[in-house]
């Protein structure tokens, strides 16, 4: 893999290369708006709108006795969706919507210190919003300008409130935040073409209503639905600094989820999603293949028996599996790197817990075995012909998005970053995502498409010889295999706060449940699907337990979905992974009656 | 005879669309085979076995400021499925003392819009399976509750018997001209555009469908709709003092024909410009008590807050309830020239159409007139089939919003007076009421957003009811004055006893009513009120400035 383009630059900068950066950002926004005066972004309306506000607050919005904003910056995500869903052959919904919010990023203080990174509740948010608001569909310069001079009013009076809490927060403490708080940047000028919503809907809507039907035929299967989802549209992005710049929105998604129960009562409830940045994306022949395969998978698993043993030894993972693997310990862990400051540990407590920047403090140690190393490369459209839908040329914070080394020869060397510095970088990659929780919003880094490159790569015969040769190392008569981790499905507000109300205060595992497991019959070479394991404290140590992959990477295109309803598209590039020791221990799930009337 | 015939082939063709249909046929069948089954499971086996399913086509328009903020279509339909194990005398619905309800968490079950018969029979079969089984569970608790609790102070049966009623009504669809209304809602919506100390303004025309489906092992089996169109004018902004201040005027009819013309649509949004002006600059109202008139509008939401939820039936039989009226039946509640009605059969009042009306309630029972107060002495309650100690039966107001476990709920409240006086007179004795206590002044609520009322027993029976527009009445002759920043508060039996007189000038309340069991559709109806005493406290009032720069104006090239 040539990564030679991809630089990793971490390096603490003097507040007078500070001063020479924002000379630069004057003189490149001059070229900026030179090259935009002949453009026909400048006639847009919106843009019109936001630059005129814009302009107008950062010049003259203060409040007396009180700092004028020294950053603004507009974000508008303007999307088309369509959603068909199906359930057991028959239409759920079909519908279609055009929304256009309005994020601002709005601060007070400097550079140094800002209302950022800290969680606070204040007031506010009534007749006035603060931090975001949904803007007309329709082009009207007094509408847009109407909307977006309230919103920045609130978010700046807000801005106010929390910095001074924060100043009041470390009087208190007696200490501070010595790091910066946010960092200056080159403005982008990118101009994406505006995303165009094309989509033969009724050839969708009969495929989704036919795949919902495969479920049909199971009768263990208690619920179930297809559904797809489309959008297209832009982001706009505007700030203070000279950045203007137009990204396209496009993500197509088919999900399939399934509930069934087992003949034993227990409930099992598999998902699984095709993603695609276009409608061609989705091969519908493929597609309709593997949820047959999906389905016959999971009414395997209703036919099982519950595994009567843990299991210490070998572990291999494959496809789904080993991407989530990755994803979850070291994605999320290079991910949201600076924590915020809380103002009092109940708000704190309160939070959910999501394992984000586990490995913020680890850059320069070992991670992996030397011969892995990680990119996180946005930049990357596809790989091996099939498209990769967690990248994007620009982020949340309108910057230019970097290809980064994440990981090289097992050590860590970067991290996704926005623009919240931490000691050892300070620059952003162009990583940013927005990121909501219930006190606020903030921008955090996190990964795009994950790559995964190894250099001891065997073949797949080879895999399965050296995990038998571990597992009787270990007295074992068998040896697992694991092809798919739980990943989470889409949940309704409701669903969300019941589960924000189970796991409050909680730490969730590193890693998710196994659904998919295997187990290797050593003597005879027959794999038998299992069920009733789950992992036994995993560490992030399990990444350096990893003694050899495949020579093939499976490409995995999911949605990342959070407690607070955060969504961000992701891919996973990687090979096959044997982990030499992992405990797996016996896990009941919920058991209910089976059905009493047959199904119809 | 040619009378009887027309209507025997009305019947004829109810009954053979009632078979075509394949939703009912499909939803009879399933709940056959599952009361057949379900009916025989030892020791706990189902007695009564309900499907109600609703369709729902909504179609949402809004603009401000003269552009289309949003536009939507959006089709759905949710199944509710209601179960019921034991006996008539005790069931699994029955309240468990000192648990939780966990109810308040059920959400709706989604199901195909496209009358797909084999998808709907297998998430029926799913979701009757499910429910009987939480059902079960529920059961045991009470019965073992029985054992370890004393007896509760209603001993009345958990379920009534309703007859079987079969109909296939109507099926209406929401049909208008979008364009058309896409630019009067452009066009209205601009007028806001001179008003930039209007921060947030918004028209929106909201058009919905509701077609319900509803079968049951009583032998029920309904199918009927209703349309409903709403224009809303809605505008909020904020006084000097940081106090939000806002003004809506809701038209609801069935017929998009019914809504008012433009001018008079433009009449409306011009008379919110000038109340919401006034409002902003008027003086703030310290506490007060004293005499109070309560516009015909504003007094059917302050007798829906205060009195309406109070005699719900299912509140005069819970453990966890207040109870204020549950012992006072046959006592005067309010003076004897007041009769209060709950009638959802009335469609219409004065040629305008009454959002609270409708056919059947949720659970199968047609909709009937509710005798509650007559002369000033109580004499019902709003019944569902959850009967109460004298109240064996429901009179059809059991409702829910789809997702929701049914409980009694209002319809159509209707307050009569025959004691009625034109308004000019009515102002007249406000007047005096003051001069008799000594009062420099009276209050006139003219419009109240709505208010809050603790029913349960371990908090204490008042109520708060907030009012938007409110004027001073000057006893010395001065002009009536705009005033903000009160809250009415008070006790609901004390408040009731306070009415002395009544204007002729009945009105409509048109609007959506929260409770237990979610979102449906009310009315009020009453005349503006005279009371003697009424107690105003401060409104919480925000703490934000109004915007730092002015609105912007001119586009800037």
């Amino acid at each position: 893999m040539n990564m030679k383009k991809i630089n990793s630059k971490f390096e603490i900068r003097n507040p007078k290369q500070i001063k020479i950066i924002n000379l630069w950002v004057g003189i490149l926004t001059l070229c900026a708006s030179l090259t935009f005066a002949a453009g026909e972004l400048n006639n847009s309306i919106l843009f019109r709108a936001l630059s005129d506000e814009l302009n107008r607050s950062i010049t003259r919005l203060q409040l007396e006795s009180q700092a004028k904003p020294f950053y603004i910056a507009y974000r508008v995500l303007d999307l088309k969706e369509i959603e068909i869903r199906a359930s057991f052959g028959g239409l759920l919904l079909n519908n279609e919507s055009h929304s256009r919010n309005l994020y601002v990023d709005l601060r007070v203080g400097n550079y140094q210190l800002d209302n950022s990174n800290f969680i606070c509740q204040v007031s506010g948010g009534g007749v006035i919003e603060t931090d975001e608001t949904r803007l007309p569909v329709e082009d009207e310069y007094f509408a847009l300008r109407q909307a977006i001079w309230l919103v920045t009013d609130g978010t700046y009076k807000k801005a106010l409130e929390t910095l001074a809490r924060k100043k009041a927060y470390f009087q208190n403490k007696q200490t501070n935040d010595t790091i910066q708080d946010f960092i200056a940047v080159r403005p982008c000028s990118i101009i994406e073409p505006l995303a165009k919503f094309e989509l033969d809907k009724n050839k969708v809507k009969a495929k989704v209503i036919e795949f919902s039907k495969i479920f049909n035929k199971y009768p263990q299967i208690l619920e179930s639905y297809v559904a797809f989802k489309f959008y297209a549209g832009n982001q706009y992005f505007l700030n203070n600094e000279g950045a203007k710049n137009l990204r396209e929105e496009r993500l197509v998604s088919l999900l399939v989820w399934a509930k069934a129960q087992s003949d034993n009562g227990e409930l099992i409830e598999d998902f699984t999603e095709f993603h695609g940045k276009d409608f061609n994306d989705l091969d519908f022949t493929t597609i309709e293949n593997a949820i047959n395969a999906w389905a016959e998978t999971l009414y395997m698993m209703v036919k099982l028996k519950d595994s009567e043993e843990d299991y210490t030894g070998p572990v291999l993972f494959l496809g789904q599996a080993a991407c989530e693997l990755f994803f979850q310990i070291l994605g999320l862990g290079v991910s949201d790197v600076r924590a915020p400051i809380y103002e009092n540990e109940i708000l704190e407590r309160n939070m959910s817990r999501q394992n984000l920047g586990i490995f913020s403090n680890r850059l320069g140690r070992r991670v992996l075995p030397n011969f892995i190393s990680v990119y996180d490369r946005p930049n990357k459209k596809e790989w091996d012909n099939t498209r990769l839908v967690g990248g994007f040329t620009i982020d949340d914070q309108g910057v230019r998005a970097e290809d980064v080394e994440l990981v090289k020869n097992g050590k860590l060397t970067g991290l996704s970053m926005c623009r919240t510095p931490i000691a050892k970088i300070k620059e952003t990659n162009g990583h940013a995502r927005y990121y909501k929780n219930p006190f606020g919003t903030r921008h955090i880094g996190f990964v795009s498409n994950l790559i995964i490159d190894s250099e001891q790569k065997i073949s797949a015969q080879e895999l399965l010889k050296k995990l038998k040769e571990l597992a009787q190392d270990y007295g074992n008569d068998f040896a697992i295999v694991i092809t798919k981790l739980v990943s989470r499905k889409p949940e309704s507000l409701e669903e969300r706060y019941q589960r924000f109300y189970q796991n409050r205060g909680k730490i969730p595992p590193l890693l998710s449940s196994p659904l998919n497991i295997y187990k290797l019959n050593l003597k005879t070479n027959a794999l038998e699907l299992i069920k009733g394991l789950d992992f036994s404290q995993v560490t992030p140590r399990m990444l350096r337990d990893i003694v050899v992959t495949g020579d093939k990477e499976y490409v995995y295109n999911f949605v990342y979905r959070d407690d607070n309803g955060n969504e961000y598209p992701v891919s996973v590039v990687a090979p096959a992974v044997l982990i030499e020791e992992m405990d797996l221990i016996q896990k009941k799930g919920e058991i209910r009656r089976l059905p009493i009337a047959p199904r119809p | 005879m040619k009378k009887f015939f027309l209507c025997l082939s009305l019947v004829l063709v109810h009954q053979l669309f009632a078979q075509k249909d394949i939703v009912l046929k499909t939803m009879t069948a399933e709940l056959n085979r599952s009361y057949k089954i379900l009916s025989k499971q030892k020791p706990y086996p189902l007695y009564f076995l309900q499907y109600e399913l609703m369709d729902e086509h909504q179609v949402n328009i809004s603009a401000t400021l003269g552009v289309i903020t949003s536009e939507t279509d959006e089709h759905h339909r949710y199944l509710d499925v209601d179960v019921r194990i034991g006996s008539y005398k005790l069931d699994n619905t029955h309240e468990i003392r000192g648990a939780e309800d966990d109810d308040w968490w059920s959400s709706p079950i989604e199901v195909p819009i496209d009358d797909n018969p084999d998808a709907l029979e297998i998430i029926l079969w799913s979701a009757t399976d499910k429910e009987f089984k939480s059902a079960q569970e529920k059961y045991i608790k009470v019965l073992n509750e029985r054992q370890v609790k004393v007896l509760e102070s209603d001993t009345s049966p958990d379920f009534s018997k309703a007859p079987a009623i079969e109909y296939t009504g109507e099926i209406g669809k929401i049909d208008f001209d979008r364009a058309l209304w896409k630019s009067h809602l452009r066009e209205l919506s601009a007028i806001f555009k001179d008003y930039p100390w209007i921060y947030n303004s918004n028209i929106s025309l909201r058009a919905t469908s509701l077609t319900k489906y509803l079968v049951n092992t009583d032998g029920t089996k309904l199918k009927h709709n209703s349309i409903r169109y709403n224009l809303r004018i809605t505008a909020e902004t904020m006084a000097e003092d940081g106090m939000e201040l806002y003004l809506s005027s809701p038209n609801v009819v069935f017929d998009i024909k019914n809504l008012p013309d433009m001018n008079e649509l433009k009449r409306q949004v011009d008379s919110l410009i000038n109340n919401l002006d006034a409002l902003r600059n008027a003086p703030m109202v310290e506490p007060y008590s004293g005499p109070a008139i309560l516009m015909n509008r504003a007094c059917g939401v302050f007798f829906h807050e205060i009195f309406g939820h109070r005699i719900e039936g299912h509140r005069q039989k819970s453990e966890f309830e207040g109870q204020t009226f549950t012992k006072k039946l046959n006592e005067r509640i309010m003076p004897e020239f007041i009769s209060v009605y709950d009638d959802p059969t009335m469609d219409k009042f004065e040629g305008n159409d009454l959002n609270g009306y409708y056919l059947f309630d949720d659970e199968g029972v047609r909709s009937q007139r509710a005798v509650i107060v007559e002369n000033g002495i109580l004499e019902g309650f709003l019944m569902s089939r959850s009967p109460i100690a004298k109240f064996p039966q429901s009179n059809g107001h059991g409702r829910r919003q789809y997702g929701r476990k049914v409980v009694s709920r209002q319809g159509v409240l209707y307050v009569k007076s025959s004691k009625e006086v034109p308004f000019a007179q009515l102002r007249d004795a406000l007047i005096d009421e003051c001069r008799k206590q000594n009062k420099p002044y009276g209050l006139i609520f003219y419009d109240i957003s709505g208010g809050f009322t603790t029913t349960g027993r371990y908090g204490p029976q008042t109520f708060k009811v907030i009012p938007l527009l409110v004027k001073r009445v000057y006893v010395d002759g001065r002009p009536d004055e705009v005033v903000r920043g009160v809250d009415i508060v008070g006790t609901p039996l004390l408040s009731l006893s306070k009415i002395v007189l009544t204007g002729d000038d009945y009105d409509i309340f048109n609007g959506t009513c929260g409770a237990e069991s979610g979102w449906v559709p009310v009315s009020s109806i009453s005349p503006s009120i005279l009371v003697s005493e009424i107690e105003v406290e401060k409104k919480a009032k925000g703490q934000e400035r109004p915007p730092i720069l002015p609105a912007p104006t001119e586009p800037s090239r």
